[in-house]
């Protein structure tokens, strides 16, 4: 996992105090038990993040490095919650990372792979996430999926934005097929952890 | 954005974020938070983060703002990133 990436989980953790796991983890539980397509938002003072309960992941942006962000399984981030209501501090919640899944699912591609399933949740954040799939190609000018993706989801913005409907499920669907292929990557990742 | 306006948009008291971010008490101007930063980074801890980091705590006399949890607070901590000031904000101390 990059240094910048390191930096963000870092911030996680200097916003996070006891009180704040508890009551984020509460909100997941609960978000759980509904079974919507819903998404928890919070505005920290380093980072902000969306738990996409429905899709259980979690995306953390650093709100010091623009465009920089790192994604979590849901489960990975429930078991920081739950780390740092037990422990007393923050750091010794940092010692016990490397033991999660989430360090091995910061490369560009499985990154956009995230960012594109955030797209398809919620299409109306098109525009905001567009900015960091373009940042990802900047880092990985050689990946045609993630060119790909920055692509449509620049056009389902503008489609979003024109109010044209057709378009908009046809962009959708193409989105939709593009973040398949890019899964298999992360999705090994995934099992392979989850195996052992 | 500047560093100044990313921290009255997102730390000022009159923002619409709701908690967990914390809030510098209203009537704070921005030469305010200009001040606290200055004397901060003058008199205040520095820890290194990294390489390129460094998170800078300093303990004022008086209240300045709110933590995340809303409680007042008189600590503020500052973001330095390869000798830029990337934000301010209260914390609890």
């Amino acid at each position: 996992m990059a240094k910048d990436d390191w930096f963000i989980v870092e911030c996680l953790l200097n916003d996070l105090d006891a009180a704040l796991a508890l009551e984020i983890a509460t909100a997941v539980l609960q978000g759980l038990q509904k079974r919507s397509p819903l998404i928890l938002s919070y505005t920290m003072n380093c980072v902000d993040v969306d738990v996409f309960v429905r899709l259980r992941i979690v995306l953390i942006f650093d709100v010091l490095n623009p465009h920089e962000f790192v994604w979590l399984p849901l489960s990975d981030f429930m078991r920081i919650l739950e780390l740092r209501r037990q422990l007393s501090s923050g750091e010794q919640v940092l010692e016990l990372y490397p033991q999660m899944s989430f360090v091995v699912l910061q490369s560009p591609r499985c990154k956009a792979y995230a960012l594109s399933l955030a797209v398809l949740e919620d299409p109306l954040r098109a525009s905001q996430l567009q900015d960091y799939l373009h940042a990802l190609t900047q880092k990985d000018n050689t990946d045609p999926l993630i060119s790909q993706s920055l692509v449509l989801v620049d056009q389902l913005g503008v489609a979003l934005n024109t109010g044209e409907q057709s378009n908009v499920a046809a962009i959708t669907a193409e989105i939709r097929r593009v973040t398949d292929l890019m899964a298999s990557e992360c999705k090994s990742v995934l099992g392979e952890l989850s195996d052992l | 954005m500047t560093t100044v306006e990313h921290i009255m948009y997102r730390h000022a008291w009159e923002n619409s974020w709701s908690q967990p971010v914390s809030r510098f008490l209203k009537g704070t101007t921005a030469r305010d938070i200009v001040g606290y930063v200055e004397q901060a980074l003058s008199q205040g801890q520095w820890i290194a983060k990294g390489s390129e980091r460094y998170q800078v705590r300093f303990r004022f006399g008086r209240a300045i703002g709110v933590d995340i949890h809303g409680n007042l607070t008189n600590t503020i901590e500052v973001w330095v990133q390869n000798g830029i000031i990337r934000t301010a904000y209260p914390v609890a101390p």
